[in-house]
């Protein structure tokens, strides 16, 4: 067991590494949007590996934009009011998109706000030439829930996602992904056979960073009908 | 560990983070603590778990050492985000790209809708892209010995 003296010279070194980031004056809001762009950045990792060819795409400049946008809220996949990102794939003849923060309508008309979505590459074409729709669940392959650390992560989270996806038709992948851990909300989502759940998911532990990339790159795989 | 020394231990690092400028977060795990933990009375499972119990200190000192290190890495999230979306295109200069986060409804000369600009995050993404892990693994070493292998059980 680490000694005080350890302990408060670990924690001295972790806040003056860093401290010069300015990372530790985010505000949550902030991180959470971090959190999310991360995840997106690991499904971008995951159609790459599984064989997918990817081009970052920026609304208004096109591809390789140089700076990334990535939406502060959920907002509509055809608006071009800032030069939001999203990937564009292509796996053996599919052709999607991983878009982040995007509002969808439901099977039961409600409106969701998913925080990384994997959707048809056509459909999101269509949406782009109509700006004012908001595009279809029945098109989405792919919902991811991404919600930072939190001390109390809990059940009812699992609930409202386990109900968005139930609103959303057939779904290649589901996740649930958080960087904290909750045994009540692991033991409620993990009952669920359609929801992927990843807790402790952070740069810092490469192990549950494979589990997720090797978990969406077979979904997009068997999707794909990669051979 | 004695429960007087995770006390003065938790104070320290609150007083620690406010010296850092990091007040918001210091109060995030005050907040965070007082909330308490969820705990399963008999009978419930773990997923119908609804009763809060106030947090001992070995608990509330796991919890900021925790709140800590997650914020801690947003620096190295967002290198991933840069290394990932660079891909192959990294060789050639092109990438890693600045990132910055922007709502729909805003034009460039109100960048901080979300409360992050477009300067911070280059700042975050350049000075993050040399940060070490030893740190947060000594650290995140120290919370496995404090609460175990079994983490928060009840949360």
């Amino acid at each position: 067991m680490a000694t005080v003296s350890q302990l408060k010279a670990s924690v001295t070194k972790l806040i003056s590494a860093v401290g010069a980031t300015g990372a530790l004056q985010l505000n949550a809001k902030t991180r959470e949007r971090a959190f999310e762009a991360y995840v997106f950045s690991l499904l971008v990792e995951a159609a790459r590996r599984a064989g997918a060819t990817v081009q970052l795409i920026g609304i208004n400049s096109g591809p390789n934009p140089t700076t990334l946008v990535f939406r502060g809220g959920p907002g509509r996949l055809g608006s071009r009011a800032q030069d939001f990102v999203y990937a564009s794939c292509e796996l053996n003849g599919t052709r999607f998109e991983i878009h982040v923060d995007v509002e969808f309508q439901g099977s039961s008309s409600a409106v969701h706000e998913i925080d990384v979505s994997i959707l048809d590459a056509s459909h999101a074409a269509t949406i782009r030439n109509n700006p004012s729709l908001l595009p279809t669940t029945r098109h989405l392959r792919g919902a991811m829930e991404c919600k930072f650390y939190d001390s109390a992560l809990g059940v009812a989270l699992g609930r409202a996602f386990f109900g968005l996806v139930s609103d959303c038709g057939t779904l290649q992948v589901a996740g649930f992904f958080t960087n904290g851990s909750s045994q009540g909300l692991a033991a409620f989502l993990t009952a669920k056979k359609n929801v992927e759940t990843f807790f402790s998911v952070t740069p810092l532990a490469p192990l549950v960073e494979a589990r997720v990339l090797n978990v969406v790159e077979q979904a997009l795989r068997t999707w794909a009908r990669v051979p | 560990m004695t429960e007087d020394e995770c006390r003065d231990v938790y104070r320290w690092i609150l007083g620690s983070l406010e010296e850092a400028g990091a007040t918001d977060l210091a109060q995030e795990i005050e907040v965070s603590v007082a909330r308490g933990v969820v705990r399963a009375e008999k009978g419930e499972t773990k997923s119908q778990a609804s009763v809060r119990v106030p947090m001992n200190e070995r608990q509330r000192l796991a919890e900021a050492l925790r709140m800590l290190v997650a914020a801690a890495s947003v620096p190295l999230m967002i290198k991933r985000v840069a290394d990932h979306a660079a891909g192959d295109d990294e060789a050639d200069g092109m990438f890693p790209p600045t990132i910055k986060w922007m709502s729909d409804d805003i034009d460039e000369s109100r960048l901080d809708s979300s409360n992050i600009t477009t300067n911070e995050v280059a700042i975050i993404q350049e000075r993050g892209r040399d940060l070490r892990l030893e740190p947060f693994l000594e650290v995140v070493s120290i919370i496995d010995e404090l609460v175990g292998d079994v983490d928060d059980g009840n949360r």
